[in-house]
């Protein structure tokens, strides 16, 4: 299996190929993007990107004689008709840079750059929301190479499209930056705290009521705040534990290091680990995890002896103990 | 004078409508002041949740009692898994010739219009995708530019699986175009717009034992036909903020007395082809 890797800068690129990753993924936003739109971004990130395209062009040149490939994220969710143009642009100049590969969230990019006829891959992110394998061949008919799957899917549904559309490369995430909404289906803006945070983070006051008006009764109440109480602790791991690690750097949750195995036989080839965001140490910590249990795979050790490894690379085995963390749980039940 | 759908999210709602008279007493409180219009059809399924699919029985039911209404039938879906898509094929041959069929993913688009010409395409309000955040709802966004519709790409797009016909709701920092889209029919959601979806489902996750809650594609026993949970404090309430709603896996915001205003004013002007009110 090949793993794809975040950069956000320059120097991690020749690092993280030497360490391992196969494709390095980054976001670029153009100065003149900012002038002109602001925050809102055409990569879900207004920071930690390379700051320029002669960055990228560094990035390429460091790891392209390496065999190892470059993708840009341009996997905005929703485009005006002069953003549209704006990123037909830039992906014109990223395709006669070298980049190997685009990744695109807007069904409007991904026809528009596929028209342009680039010398360059086309994969589908995750915030385009590919649920069904009707959904992977359309896109492949717009020009699709890869489908980068949804963070919230389950290796059921992975496999049914992997082995429904064998034709097409699809890509899961294995690990870090959780989202509790699906992510190509949330319109909100990830504001400034004193504006009131994302909306995930659910700064806010909820009450639940019966929509029939009547009154709850004392045990729908206690069932309520139990299963509150249980999904503030899931979206605390979706968010990383609150954006830890652990004290050698390895990043809490989301976590799918032991369903690695069960990927590859669903039919993936492409396992991404997620965190553009996070530092330098954390990324390698990430590659380094994934690289151990991609190890262990490709040298034929059983699928319980590789769960157990996944489970006690942190040193605390009792996080896998309940499936908060897991992008698959479906795998604690079925090791 | 302008089209009227009307949604059953839920078969029995839609059920316990004893007539048109009695439907018209449902509707009426959720369309604005002032407005004239004609029921268009009835509209069953819901946009947000594959699990809230109607089965075919369901929908012959439903197709049967809107012919009674003399109203054509219209089916919604959701974005839909491949287990989805299986379900949706034992109900699509259930549908008349002509039926409009909301669809919500692009794969649902795409089988839909080339496996099945005798029905009629909508893209629905997750696939004509904009920024709504109910937290800002100054109106400063020019219409023009960020009506989900107004990109020629995405109408290519669109054109290209066949579809004429689009639904949206309305952002809060912006009102609809002054013109009409050129080719495109276009039905907008009343009451409220959507901000967020979830795959997984908090409230449809209450009965589930720890392990199970919030798994992708987790069992549910349709929690959300029976419990809302509307944010009651903002740590940093701002005075244009909208209230706001959990309801099953989504978000939902209500349209303001400002926006209300814009909607008469655009459907005054044609500028909206068919209105819709969703009631459950």
């Amino acid at each position: 299996m090949k793993i794809v890797s975040p950069i956000s800068k320059v120097e991690e690129a020749a690092e993280f190929a030497r360490i391992g990753a196969d494709e390095l993924f980054f976001g670029v936003i153009p100065e003149e993007w900012t002038k002109r739109y602001g925050n809102f971004t055409a990569n879900r990130r207004s920071a930690n990107n390379l700051n320029s395209l002669a960055d990228v062009q560094e990035v390429i040149c460091a790891v392209q004689g390496e065999g190892k490939r470059t993708s840009v994220a341009l996997n905005g969710t929703t485009h005006t008709a002069e953003q549209i143009e704006f990123v037909k642009e830039l992906a014109v100049k990223l395709a006669d840079m070298g980049v190997d590969s685009l990744i695109v969230g807007d069904v409007q990019v991904l026809s528009l750059v596929n028209e342009l006829e680039l010398p360059v891959r086309l994969h589908v992110s995750s915030t385009a929301s590919c649920r069904n394998i009707a959904t992977a061949r359309y896109f492949q008919k717009l020009g699709a190479d890869r489908i980068i799957l949804p963070r919230h899917v389950s290796l059921k549904e992975v496999s049914t499209m992997a082995k429904g559309a064998p034709e097409i490369e699809f890509e899961a995430f294995v690990l870090n930056d959780g989202c509790p909404y699906e992510e190509g289906l949330c319109h909100t803006l990830h504001l400034p705290n004193q504006m009131g945070g994302p909306l995930c983070f659910e700064q806010f006051g909820l009450e639940t009521e019966r929509l029939d008006g009547n009154s709850m009764s004392a045990g729908e109440i206690q069932q309520i705040d139990q299963n509150d109480t249980c999904y503030d602790r899931w979206r605390w791991s979706k968010f990383s534990r609150g954006f830890t690690t652990t004290e050698s750097g390895q990043p809490y949750g989301p976590c799918g290091l032991c369903a690695i195995p069960a990927l590859k036989e669903a039919g993936v080839e492409y396992i991404k680990i997620a965190g553009r965001d996070g530092n330098t140490t954390r990324k390698i910590k990430s590659l380094d995890m994934v690289l151990e249990i991609t190890s262990r795979l490709n040298n034929g050790e059983n699928n319980k002896s590789i769960m157990s490894c996944a489970k006690g690379l942190r040193g605390q085995p009792e996080l896998c103990q309940n499936s908060e963390m897991c992008y698959y749980p479906e795998v604690i039940e079925t090791p | 004078m302008l089209k009227l759908a009307v949604t059953f999210g839920e078969s029995s709602h839609f059920d316990a409508v004893e007539d048109r008279d009695d439907l018209e007493r449902r509707f009426q409180p959720c369309i604005p002041d002032d407005i004239s219009y004609r029921l268009g059809n009835i509209r069953l399924g819901n946009e947000f949740c594959e699990r809230l699919m109607p089965s075919s029985n369901q929908t012959r039911n439903a197709i049967f009692k809107a012919d009674r209404f003399n109203l054509p039938f219209s089916l919604v879906l959701s974005n839909l898994t491949d287990k989805g898509h299986k379900k949706l094929k034992r109900l699509l041959p259930v549908l008349p010739d002509n039926t409009d069929v909301t669809v919500n993913d692009w794969g649902t688009a795409a089988l839909v219009s080339s496996e099945y010409p005798n029905l009629s395409v909508t893209a629905g309000r997750l696939l004509c995708k904009h920024l709504k955040e109910a937290r800002i709802s100054t109106p400063d966004a020019d219409p023009e530019v960020v009506w989900p519709i107004s990109s020629k790409q995405f109408q290519k797009v669109l054109g290209g699986l066949g579809i004429q016909n689009a639904e949206v709701d309305l952002a809060p920092h912006t009102r609809p175009p002054a013109k009409k889209t050129p080719g495109f029919s276009v039905s907008l959601h009343l009451q409220r717009g959507y901000s967020a979806k979830s795959h997984v489902c908090k409230v449809g996750s209450i009965n589930l034992p720890p392990e199970k809650k919030f798994a992708p594609g987790h069992l549910c026993r349709r929690e959300c036909l029976d419990y809302v949970s509307p944010v009651i404090e903002q740590p940093h309430p701002k005075k244009d903020a909208l209230p706001v709603f959990q309801r099953g896996n989504t978000w939902f915001y209500e349209y303001s007395e400002r926006m209300n205003a814009a909607i008469a004013t655009a459907i005054e002007n044609s500028v909206i082809d068919q209105a819709i009110v969703t009631l459950d």
